[in-house]
Protein backbone atom coordinates (compact mmCIF):
# COMPACT_ATOMS: atom_id res chain seq x y z
CA UNK A 1 0.00 0.00 0.00
CA UNK A 2 1.50 3.30 -0.92
CA UNK A 3 0.67 6.80 0.98
CA UNK A 4 -2.12 7.53 -1.43
CA UNK A 5 -3.81 4.81 -0.87
CA UNK A 6 -3.38 4.85 3.15
CA UNK A 7 -5.01 8.44 2.72
CA UNK A 8 -7.83 7.26 0.79
CA UNK A 9 -9.12 4.47 4.05
CA UNK A 10 -7.27 6.02 6.37
CA UNK A 11 -11.01 7.64 7.44
CA UNK A 12 -13.01 4.83 6.59
CA UNK A 13 -10.66 2.68 8.85
CA UNK A 14 -13.58 1.30 11.46
CA UNK A 15 -16.02 1.03 8.44
CA UNK A 16 -17.49 -2.61 8.24
CA UNK A 17 -16.70 -2.56 4.51
CA UNK A 18 -12.71 -2.32 5.22
CA UNK A 19 -10.91 -5.92 4.86
CA UNK A 20 -8.98 -7.25 7.34
CA UNK A 21 -6.06 -7.76 4.63
CA UNK A 22 -6.51 -4.48 3.87
CA UNK A 23 -6.21 -2.91 7.60
CA UNK A 24 -2.90 -5.21 8.07
CA UNK A 25 -1.47 -3.86 4.77
CA UNK A 26 -2.45 0.07 5.95
CA UNK A 27 -0.85 -0.68 9.64
CA UNK A 28 1.90 -2.24 7.98
CA UNK A 29 2.46 1.23 5.97
CA UNK A 30 1.98 3.28 8.50
CA UNK A 31 4.54 1.71 11.07
CA UNK A 32 6.89 1.99 7.57
CA UNK A 33 5.77 5.57 6.82
CA UNK A 34 6.23 8.51 9.60
CA UNK A 35 3.78 11.15 7.53
CA UNK A 36 1.09 8.32 7.35
CA UNK A 37 1.77 7.18 10.55
CA UNK A 38 1.05 11.13 12.60
CA UNK A 39 -1.74 11.17 10.23
CA UNK A 40 -3.20 7.42 11.17
CA UNK A 41 -2.64 9.05 14.81
CA UNK A 42 -4.44 11.95 14.55
CA UNK A 43 -7.50 10.15 12.76
CA UNK A 44 -7.11 8.15 16.01
CA UNK A 45 -7.05 10.88 18.47
CA UNK A 46 -10.36 12.86 16.50
CA UNK A 47 -12.18 9.76 16.54
CA UNK A 48 -11.44 9.47 20.29
CA UNK A 49 -13.08 12.76 20.46
CA UNK A 50 -15.79 12.35 18.98
CA UNK A 51 -16.35 9.69 20.54
CA UNK A 52 -15.87 11.07 24.09
CA UNK A 53 -18.33 14.24 22.74
CA UNK A 54 -21.14 11.42 21.60
CA UNK A 55 -20.78 9.56 24.63
CA UNK A 56 -20.86 13.07 26.87
CA UNK A 57 -24.05 14.47 25.22
CA UNK A 58 -25.73 10.38 24.52
CA UNK A 59 -28.21 11.72 27.73
CA UNK A 60 -29.51 15.22 25.84
CA UNK A 61 -32.93 15.20 24.99
CA UNK A 62 -35.55 17.49 24.40
CA UNK A 63 -36.87 19.06 27.51
CA UNK A 64 -40.74 17.48 29.16
CA UNK A 65 -42.80 20.43 27.48
CA UNK A 66 -41.77 19.49 24.17
CA UNK A 67 -43.68 15.91 24.79
CA UNK A 68 -46.78 17.53 25.95
CA UNK A 69 -46.68 19.90 23.11
CA UNK A 70 -46.66 17.23 20.86
CA UNK A 71 -49.36 15.55 22.67
CA UNK A 72 -51.38 18.16 22.73
CA UNK A 73 -51.00 18.94 18.91
CA UNK A 74 -51.76 14.94 18.44
CA UNK A 75 -55.24 14.78 20.43
CA UNK A 76 -55.77 18.21 18.39
CA UNK A 77 -55.09 16.89 14.74
CA UNK A 78 -55.76 13.29 14.98
CA UNK A 79 -58.03 12.40 17.74
CA UNK A 80 -61.35 14.02 16.89
CA UNK A 81 -62.19 11.95 13.76
CA UNK A 82 -60.33 8.75 14.67
CA UNK A 83 -57.39 8.37 12.29
CA UNK A 84 -57.84 10.84 10.00
CA UNK A 85 -57.16 14.51 10.21
CA UNK A 86 -59.69 17.53 10.62
CA UNK A 87 -60.11 19.50 7.66
CA UNK A 88 -59.76 23.32 8.33
CA UNK A 89 -62.81 25.58 8.73
CA UNK A 90 -62.59 26.59 5.19
CA UNK A 91 -62.59 22.98 3.88
CA UNK A 92 -65.52 21.78 5.55
CA UNK A 93 -67.38 25.61 4.57
CA UNK A 94 -66.44 24.86 0.62
CA UNK A 95 -67.62 21.01 0.84
CA UNK A 96 -70.95 22.12 2.48
CA UNK A 97 -71.17 24.85 0.00
CA UNK A 98 -70.54 22.18 -2.82
CA UNK A 99 -73.11 20.04 -1.25
CA UNK A 100 -75.70 22.85 -1.53
CA UNK A 101 -74.83 23.92 -4.74
CA UNK A 102 -75.24 20.52 -6.25
CA UNK A 103 -78.50 20.02 -4.27
CA UNK A 104 -79.66 22.72 -5.46
CA UNK A 105 -79.12 22.08 -9.11
CA UNK A 106 -80.47 18.60 -8.79
CA UNK A 107 -83.87 20.21 -7.77
CA UNK A 108 -83.86 22.25 -10.23
CA UNK A 109 -84.15 19.58 -12.90
CA UNK A 110 -86.23 17.93 -10.85
CA UNK A 111 -88.26 20.88 -11.19
CA UNK A 112 -88.05 21.35 -14.65
CA UNK A 113 -88.25 18.00 -15.28
CA UNK A 114 -91.51 17.75 -13.69
CA UNK A 115 -92.83 20.77 -15.57
CA UNK A 116 -92.03 19.70 -19.14
CA UNK A 117 -93.74 16.19 -18.54
CA UNK A 118 -97.27 18.14 -17.09
CA UNK A 119 -96.48 20.22 -19.87
CA UNK A 120 -96.58 17.44 -22.21
CA UNK A 121 -99.39 15.59 -20.96
CA UNK A 122 -101.38 18.74 -21.50
CA UNK A 123 -100.78 19.18 -24.58
CA UNK A 124 -101.49 15.21 -25.17
CA UNK A 125 -104.66 15.74 -23.44
CA UNK A 126 -105.64 18.23 -25.67
CA UNK A 127 -104.64 17.42 -28.82
CA UNK A 128 -106.37 13.75 -27.64
CA UNK A 129 -109.96 16.35 -27.17
CA UNK A 130 -109.39 17.40 -30.47
CA UNK A 131 -108.93 14.31 -32.13
CA UNK A 132 -112.32 12.77 -29.83
CA UNK A 133 -114.54 16.23 -31.18
CA UNK A 134 -113.08 16.50 -34.85
CA UNK A 135 -114.34 13.53 -36.43
CA UNK A 136 -117.77 14.34 -35.00
CA UNK A 137 -118.12 17.42 -35.82
CA UNK A 138 -117.02 16.67 -39.39
CA UNK A 139 -119.23 14.07 -39.19
CA UNK A 140 -122.10 16.01 -38.15
CA UNK A 141 -121.07 18.17 -41.08
CA UNK A 142 -121.08 16.02 -43.42
CA UNK A 143 -123.84 14.52 -42.53
CA UNK A 144 -126.32 17.94 -40.85
CA UNK A 145 -129.37 16.69 -40.45
CA UNK A 146 -129.42 13.34 -42.00
CA UNK A 147 -130.73 11.63 -39.14
CA UNK A 148 -132.97 12.81 -36.08
CA UNK A 149 -133.07 11.10 -32.96
CA UNK A 150 -136.84 11.36 -32.27
CA UNK A 151 -138.30 11.10 -28.67
CA UNK A 152 -139.86 7.65 -28.68
CA UNK A 153 -137.76 6.32 -31.07
CA UNK A 154 -136.13 3.89 -28.52
CA UNK A 155 -133.71 5.93 -28.08
CA UNK A 156 -131.74 4.54 -30.91
CA UNK A 157 -130.06 6.04 -33.67
CA UNK A 158 -128.08 5.22 -36.92
CA UNK A 159 -125.31 7.67 -37.79
CA UNK A 160 -125.30 7.92 -41.58
CA UNK A 161 -121.75 7.48 -41.16
CA UNK A 162 -120.68 6.52 -38.38
CA UNK A 163 -117.66 7.93 -36.44
CA UNK A 164 -116.43 5.68 -33.98
CA UNK A 165 -114.18 6.63 -31.21
CA UNK A 166 -113.05 4.68 -28.21
CA UNK A 167 -113.68 5.85 -25.09
CA UNK A 168 -110.98 5.33 -23.07
CA UNK A 169 -111.41 4.92 -19.41
CA UNK A 170 -109.48 7.89 -18.62
CA UNK A 171 -111.33 9.80 -20.22
CA UNK A 172 -115.00 8.66 -18.73
CA UNK A 173 -115.60 11.28 -16.25
CA UNK A 174 -114.76 13.43 -18.56
CA UNK A 175 -117.69 12.61 -20.58
CA UNK A 176 -119.90 11.56 -17.80
CA UNK A 177 -119.44 15.46 -16.55
CA UNK A 178 -120.82 16.64 -19.81
CA UNK A 179 -123.39 13.79 -20.82
CA UNK A 180 -127.01 13.44 -19.04
CA UNK A 181 -127.92 9.91 -19.06
CA UNK A 182 -131.31 9.00 -21.10
CA UNK A 183 -133.38 6.55 -18.72
CA UNK A 184 -131.66 5.58 -16.28
CA UNK A 185 -128.24 5.63 -14.37
CA UNK A 186 -125.08 5.96 -16.93
CA UNK A 187 -122.70 2.87 -16.13
CA UNK A 188 -119.31 3.53 -16.94
CA UNK A 189 -119.19 0.35 -18.69
CA UNK A 190 -121.72 1.59 -21.30
CA UNK A 191 -119.01 3.87 -22.62
CA UNK A 192 -116.54 0.60 -23.55
CA UNK A 193 -118.26 0.43 -26.87
CA UNK A 194 -120.11 3.76 -27.00
CA UNK A 195 -120.09 5.58 -30.09
CA UNK A 196 -120.72 9.35 -30.18
CA UNK A 197 -122.80 10.81 -33.20
CA UNK A 198 -123.67 14.32 -33.44
CA UNK A 199 -127.23 15.19 -34.31
CA UNK A 200 -129.39 17.44 -35.48
CA UNK A 201 -133.11 17.73 -33.22
CA UNK A 202 -136.16 20.13 -33.05
CA UNK A 203 -135.69 21.71 -29.54
CA UNK A 204 -139.01 20.29 -28.33
CA UNK A 205 -137.93 17.01 -28.62
CA UNK A 206 -136.59 17.60 -25.56
CA UNK A 207 -138.97 17.58 -23.02
CA UNK A 208 -140.09 14.12 -24.46
CA UNK A 209 -136.46 13.65 -22.99
CA UNK A 210 -137.39 14.65 -19.55
CA UNK A 211 -134.52 17.49 -20.11
CA UNK A 212 -136.33 21.35 -19.47
CA UNK A 213 -137.13 23.14 -22.65
CA UNK A 214 -137.08 26.69 -23.22
CA UNK A 215 -140.68 27.54 -24.81
CA UNK A 216 -139.20 30.76 -26.45
CA UNK A 217 -136.91 28.33 -28.45
CA UNK A 218 -139.40 25.56 -28.88
CA UNK A 219 -139.74 25.83 -32.66
CA UNK A 220 -135.64 25.89 -33.17
CA UNK A 221 -133.36 23.01 -34.01
CA UNK A 222 -130.42 22.12 -31.54
CA UNK A 223 -127.64 20.44 -31.98
CA UNK A 224 -126.55 17.56 -30.08
CA UNK A 225 -124.32 14.57 -29.01
CA UNK A 226 -125.79 11.40 -28.62
CA UNK A 227 -123.85 8.77 -26.70
CA UNK A 228 -124.64 5.34 -28.49
CA UNK A 229 -123.94 2.36 -26.54
CA UNK A 230 -122.90 -0.81 -28.59
CA UNK A 231 -126.18 -2.75 -28.32
CA UNK A 232 -127.24 0.20 -30.03
CA UNK A 233 -129.69 2.07 -27.55
CA UNK A 234 -129.09 5.75 -27.12
CA UNK A 235 -127.55 6.42 -23.51
CA UNK A 236 -127.25 9.79 -22.99
CA UNK A 237 -126.92 13.43 -24.61
CA UNK A 238 -124.98 16.73 -24.56
CA UNK A 239 -125.20 19.91 -26.19
CA UNK A 240 -121.97 20.87 -27.47
CA UNK A 241 -120.99 24.75 -27.66
CA UNK B 1 -46.64 -7.87 22.55
CA UNK B 2 -45.47 -4.11 23.72
CA UNK B 3 -45.88 -1.27 21.51
CA UNK B 4 -41.85 -0.85 22.57
CA UNK B 5 -41.15 -3.88 20.77
CA UNK B 6 -42.84 -2.81 17.53
CA UNK B 7 -40.70 -1.19 14.65
CA UNK B 8 -40.78 2.26 13.54
CA UNK B 9 -42.94 1.50 10.58
CA UNK B 10 -45.54 -0.34 12.62
CA UNK B 11 -46.05 2.06 15.16
CA UNK B 12 -46.56 4.71 12.06
CA UNK B 13 -49.32 2.95 10.88
CA UNK B 14 -51.03 2.97 14.54
CA UNK B 15 -49.89 6.56 14.40
CA UNK B 16 -51.83 7.19 11.70
CA UNK B 17 -54.93 5.49 12.99
CA UNK B 18 -54.97 8.05 15.78
CA UNK B 19 -53.19 5.84 18.17
CA UNK B 20 -51.16 7.98 20.79
CA UNK B 21 -49.65 5.97 22.63
CA UNK B 22 -47.87 4.21 19.42
CA UNK B 23 -46.71 8.35 18.84
CA UNK B 24 -45.81 8.23 22.14
CA UNK B 25 -43.32 5.49 21.97
CA UNK B 26 -42.08 6.68 18.58
CA UNK B 27 -41.21 9.88 19.88
CA UNK B 28 -39.54 8.49 23.00
CA UNK B 29 -37.17 6.19 20.52
CA UNK B 30 -36.34 8.80 18.16
CA UNK B 31 -36.52 12.10 19.79
CA UNK B 32 -33.28 11.98 21.89
CA UNK B 33 -31.18 11.39 18.45
CA UNK B 34 -33.29 14.35 16.49
CA UNK B 35 -32.37 16.78 19.55
CA UNK B 36 -28.88 15.85 19.93
CA UNK B 37 -28.21 16.46 15.68
CA UNK B 38 -29.80 19.52 16.12
CA UNK B 39 -27.79 20.54 19.15
CA UNK B 40 -24.68 19.34 17.63
CA UNK B 41 -25.33 21.16 14.11
CA UNK B 42 -26.63 24.85 15.86
CA UNK B 43 -25.01 24.83 19.52
CA UNK B 44 -28.40 26.36 20.92
CA UNK B 45 -30.47 24.01 23.18
CA UNK B 46 -33.29 26.30 22.10
CA UNK B 47 -33.03 25.76 18.31
CA UNK B 48 -32.61 22.18 19.05
CA UNK B 49 -35.76 21.93 21.03
CA UNK B 50 -37.78 23.60 18.65
CA UNK B 51 -36.43 21.72 15.61
CA UNK B 52 -37.15 18.50 17.67
CA UNK B 53 -40.93 19.85 17.91
CA UNK B 54 -41.07 21.12 14.31
CA UNK B 55 -39.64 17.34 13.08
CA UNK B 56 -42.35 15.53 15.22
CA UNK B 57 -45.08 17.88 14.33
CA UNK B 58 -44.42 17.11 10.81
CA UNK B 59 -45.41 13.81 11.27
CA UNK B 60 -48.42 14.41 13.32
CA UNK B 61 -49.63 16.41 10.39
CA UNK B 62 -48.78 14.57 7.22
CA UNK B 63 -47.32 10.54 8.06
CA UNK B 64 -47.53 10.32 4.38
CA UNK B 65 -44.27 12.00 3.69
CA UNK B 66 -42.56 9.13 4.42
CA UNK B 67 -41.95 6.59 2.38
CA UNK B 68 -41.08 3.27 3.56
CA UNK B 69 -38.99 2.29 -0.10
CA UNK B 70 -37.16 5.70 0.13
CA UNK B 71 -35.34 4.73 3.55
CA UNK B 72 -35.71 4.22 7.39
CA UNK B 73 -37.70 6.10 9.26
CA UNK B 74 -34.73 7.71 11.35
CA UNK B 75 -33.19 8.85 8.17
CA UNK B 76 -36.48 10.49 7.21
CA UNK B 77 -36.34 12.18 10.53
CA UNK B 78 -32.53 13.71 10.33
CA UNK B 79 -33.62 14.80 6.72
CA UNK B 80 -36.66 16.58 8.19
CA UNK B 81 -34.43 17.96 11.46
CA UNK B 82 -31.47 18.75 8.82
CA UNK B 83 -33.80 21.08 6.60
CA UNK B 84 -35.29 22.98 9.75
CA UNK B 85 -31.79 23.37 11.44
CA UNK B 86 -30.05 24.69 8.09
CA UNK B 87 -32.83 27.11 7.66
CA UNK B 88 -32.42 28.23 11.61
CA UNK B 89 -28.39 28.52 10.46
CA UNK B 90 -29.37 30.27 7.68
CA UNK B 91 -32.02 32.73 9.58
CA UNK B 92 -29.82 32.99 12.93
CA UNK B 93 -26.32 33.13 11.69
CA UNK B 94 -25.37 36.44 12.96
CA UNK B 95 -25.99 35.78 16.51
CA UNK B 96 -24.58 32.72 16.54
CA UNK B 97 -21.87 32.81 19.11
CA UNK B 98 -18.52 32.43 18.40
CA UNK B 99 -16.44 29.34 19.56
CA UNK B 100 -14.56 31.12 21.85
CA UNK B 101 -17.45 33.16 23.77
CA UNK B 102 -19.61 29.85 23.66
CA UNK B 103 -16.74 27.98 25.60
CA UNK B 104 -18.85 28.57 29.00
CA UNK B 105 -22.54 27.89 27.29
CA UNK B 106 -24.51 24.73 27.42
CA UNK B 107 -22.77 23.37 30.45
CA UNK B 108 -25.46 22.04 31.78
CA UNK B 109 -26.04 20.42 28.31
CA UNK B 110 -22.63 19.25 27.60
CA UNK B 111 -21.07 18.58 30.76
CA UNK B 112 -18.84 15.57 30.41
CA UNK B 113 -18.98 13.20 32.89
CA UNK B 114 -16.37 14.30 35.99
CA UNK B 115 -17.07 11.62 38.22
CA UNK B 116 -13.66 9.98 37.46
CA UNK B 117 -11.00 8.68 39.84
CA UNK B 118 -8.79 11.33 38.34
CA UNK B 119 -10.04 14.54 38.22
CA UNK B 120 -7.02 15.95 36.04
CA UNK B 121 -7.87 13.02 33.56
CA UNK B 122 -11.35 14.05 33.67
CA UNK B 123 -10.60 17.68 33.44
CA UNK B 124 -8.84 17.26 30.33
CA UNK B 125 -11.53 14.75 28.88
CA UNK B 126 -13.78 17.51 29.45
CA UNK B 127 -11.57 20.38 27.56
CA UNK B 128 -10.82 17.68 24.95
CA UNK B 129 -14.89 17.08 24.25
CA UNK B 130 -15.55 20.97 24.69
CA UNK B 131 -12.64 21.85 21.82
CA UNK B 132 -14.11 18.83 19.47
CA UNK B 133 -17.50 20.36 20.05
CA UNK B 134 -16.47 23.85 19.11
CA UNK B 135 -14.49 22.55 16.15
CA UNK B 136 -17.36 20.87 14.96
CA UNK B 137 -19.60 23.55 15.52
CA UNK B 138 -17.07 25.79 13.20
CA UNK B 139 -17.31 23.53 10.11
CA UNK B 140 -18.93 24.75 7.23
CA UNK B 141 -22.90 22.69 7.51
CA UNK B 142 -22.10 20.81 4.68
CA UNK B 143 -19.38 19.08 6.28
CA UNK B 144 -20.58 19.46 9.96
CA UNK B 145 -23.82 17.66 9.13
CA UNK B 146 -21.88 14.62 7.82
CA UNK B 147 -19.46 14.73 10.92
CA UNK B 148 -22.66 15.12 12.75
CA UNK B 149 -24.68 12.32 11.58
CA UNK B 150 -21.86 9.90 10.56
CA UNK B 151 -19.49 10.13 13.23
CA UNK B 152 -21.93 11.47 16.48
CA UNK B 153 -25.08 10.22 15.54
CA UNK B 154 -23.31 7.40 13.91
CA UNK B 155 -25.54 6.34 10.97
CA UNK B 156 -23.68 4.61 8.16
CA UNK B 157 -23.58 5.55 4.88
CA UNK B 158 -26.59 5.02 3.24
CA UNK B 159 -28.67 6.12 5.96
CA UNK B 160 -26.52 9.38 6.55
CA UNK B 161 -26.80 9.80 2.17
CA UNK B 162 -30.73 9.37 2.11
CA UNK B 163 -31.07 11.81 5.26
CA UNK B 164 -29.15 14.19 3.10
CA UNK B 165 -30.77 13.45 -0.02
CA UNK B 166 -27.30 12.57 -1.86
CA UNK B 167 -25.11 9.71 -3.20
CA UNK B 168 -23.30 7.85 -0.82
CA UNK B 169 -20.35 8.77 -2.35
CA UNK B 170 -20.72 12.37 -1.84
CA UNK B 171 -21.06 11.41 2.21
CA UNK B 172 -17.91 9.61 2.09
CA UNK B 173 -16.17 12.33 0.64
CA UNK B 174 -17.48 15.11 2.66
CA UNK B 175 -16.82 13.22 5.90
CA UNK B 176 -13.13 12.44 5.20
CA UNK B 177 -12.74 16.53 3.96
CA UNK B 178 -15.07 17.22 7.44
CA UNK B 179 -12.90 15.56 9.38
CA UNK B 180 -9.57 16.64 8.31
CA UNK B 181 -10.46 20.33 8.40
CA UNK B 182 -11.69 19.34 12.23
CA UNK B 183 -7.87 18.13 12.47
CA UNK B 184 -6.40 20.99 11.17
CA UNK B 185 -8.86 23.02 13.70
CA UNK B 186 -7.71 20.70 16.30
CA UNK B 187 -4.33 20.89 16.12
CA UNK B 188 -4.04 24.39 15.61
CA UNK B 189 -5.74 25.43 18.71
CA UNK B 190 -3.29 23.05 20.32
CA UNK B 191 -0.15 24.39 18.69
CA UNK B 192 -1.76 28.53 19.92
CA UNK B 193 -2.53 27.23 23.29
CA UNK B 194 0.74 25.63 23.52
CA UNK B 195 2.41 28.90 22.66
CA UNK B 196 0.01 31.24 24.67
CA UNK B 197 0.63 28.54 27.64
CA UNK B 198 1.99 30.10 30.73
CA UNK B 199 4.93 29.29 32.48
CA UNK B 200 4.25 26.50 34.51
CA UNK B 201 5.43 27.90 37.76
CA UNK B 202 3.18 30.87 37.22
CA UNK B 203 0.40 28.39 36.84
CA UNK B 204 1.00 26.42 40.24
CA UNK B 205 1.16 29.55 41.98
CA UNK B 206 -1.81 30.64 40.51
Amino acid sequence: MNCQEFQSLVHDWCQPSIEPNVRCDGLEHAAACAKCGNLLASVHSLSVGLWALAEASASAQAPPSVEQALLEAFQHERRPVSGARMPPWWEIARWEMSRWVLAAGAAVVLVVIVLGVRSWERQKLALQGQRGRSPVASAANRHAAAKQVLPGDDHRSTPAAPVTRQVGAEQVSELTADFVPLGGVLDPLDFEQAEVVRVSLPASALADLGLPLNEDAEATTITAEVLIAEDGTARAIRFPR
Amino acid sequence: MALSDLSDGDLLRLLKAGNQEAFLTLYRRRQGGIYRFALHMSGDSDVAEEVTQEVFMALIRNPEQYEPERGSLAAFLYGVARNHVLRQIERDWRYLPLPEESADEGEGVWSAPLAGMDPLADLARAETIERVRQGVLALPPAYREVVVLCDLQELDYADAARSLGCPVGTVRSRLHRGRTLLMQKLRGWHQGEANLKPHPTVTREA
